[in-house]
C-alpha cells in the first residue's frame, strides 16, 4: 500500500457540516482534529493566518474545492479530512485571490512534505475524473464515503 | 542550465505537486538541462534573481513582479497545473521560455 494512503481515515469524513462562515468551518473542524489528536493547539489559528495570507480555493473541472493546510510544525500526525458544508462557502481561489464558493474542503496534515504530496498529486487526478466527482457528490454517508475514497486513491 | 522555481506560501503542498508535475511534462516531452525545484513565499524575492521561469502558485507581491520585470524572469500560472485546467497554456509558456533561452 502506498503510504500516503495511510493519511486516509474513516472518523476524519464530515459530510453534515454547517457553517455560515468558511472561517467558522475551519474552527469547527479544527476543533474536531484537536480532539482527535491530529493537530496541535494553535492549529485553527495557524489555518486562519495561512488561508488568509494564501487562499486555498480551487476551480477545478467538475468540482470547485479548498486545500486548507497550516505549516507541518501544527500537525501531530498526517491526515486529509473530508468536510462537506450544508451550503457552499464564500473563499478566495489559491494564486489569484478570485473570489469563488466551495461546499467541499480537504483539509491536509502534511508532516514530511516530500512523501505526501503523492497524495495531492493523485487527489488532483481524481479531481480531473467525472465519475470520481460524480461518487465524491453523491454519497451522503461517511462509512460509503470512506470506502470511496479509500478504493479510488 | 535554465532553473524553474515554483513557490506556493509555504512550500510545503502544492509547490511540491507542481515541481512534480513539471518534471513529468518535461521527461515526456524528453526536455533535459533544466532544474525544476520548489520554495516558500517567504524567501523568495532575494533567491528569484537566480531563476529563469517563475511558476506562481500563490499570488505575486508587486516587489516579485517588479523583479520579474527587471530581470526578464517569464511568469508562469501554477494553479492550472495544478488543477489540470488550462495547464496546456502554462506548459506552453514555460517551452516558450525555454526556447527563447536558446539563442
Amino acid at each position: 500500500m502506498e503510504a500516503y494512503r495511510a493519511m486516509l481515515h474513516p472518523e476524519l469524513i464530515f459530510l453534515d457540516m454547517q457553517a455560515d462562515r468558511a472561517g467558522d468551518l475551519f474552527i469547527q473542524v479544527g476543533a474536531k482534529l484537536q480532539k482527535l489528536g491530529y493537530v496541535k493547539t494553535d492549529y485553527s489559528k495557524a489555518l486562519a493566518q495561512r488561508e488568509a495570507d494564501f487562499p486555498t480555493g480551487l476551480v477545478t473541472k467538475y468540482l470547485p474545492v479548498a486545500l486548507p493546510h497550516t505549516d507541518p510544525e501544527y500537525v501531530e500526525k498526517p491526515f486529509i479530512c473530508l468536510a462537506k458544508n450544508e451550503k457552499p462557502l464564500a473563499l478566495l481561489q489559491m494564486g489569484t485571490n478570485e473570489p469563488m464558493q466551495a461546499q467541499y474542503f480537504f483539509f491536509l496534515g502534511i508532516t514530511v512534505p516530500k512523501d505526501q504530496v503523492v497524495l495531492l498529486q493523485k487527489f488532483m487526478q481524481l479531481l480531473q475524473d467525472e465519475n470520481f466527482v460524480k461518487g465524491l457528490t453523491h454519497i451522503t454517508e461517511p462509512a460509503e464515503m470512506f470506502a470511496f475514497i479509500k478504493q479510488e486513491f | 542550465m535554465a532553473k524553474i522555481v515554483v513557490a506556493c506560501g509555504s512550500g510545503v503542498a502544492t509547490s511540491e505537486t507542481v515541481v512534480g508535475s513539471i518534471k513529468n511534462f518535461l521527461a515526456e516531452h524528453k526536455i533535459t538541462g533544466v532544474t525544476v525545484e520548489a520554495t516558500d513565499f517567504k524567501g523568495l524575492a532575494s533567491v528569484l534573481p537566480k531563476y529563469d521561469i517563475y511558476v506562481w502558485i500563490a499570488r505575486p507581491t508587486p516587489e516579485l513582479q517588479a523583479i520579474c520585470q527587471k530581470q526578464g524572469i517569464v511568469d508562469v500560472n501554477g494553479v492550472n497545473i495544478l488543477t489540470g485546467n488550462n495547464a496546456d497554456d502554462s506548459f506552453k509558456k514555460i517551452i516558450w521560455a525555454l526556447s527563447q533561452m536558446i539563442d
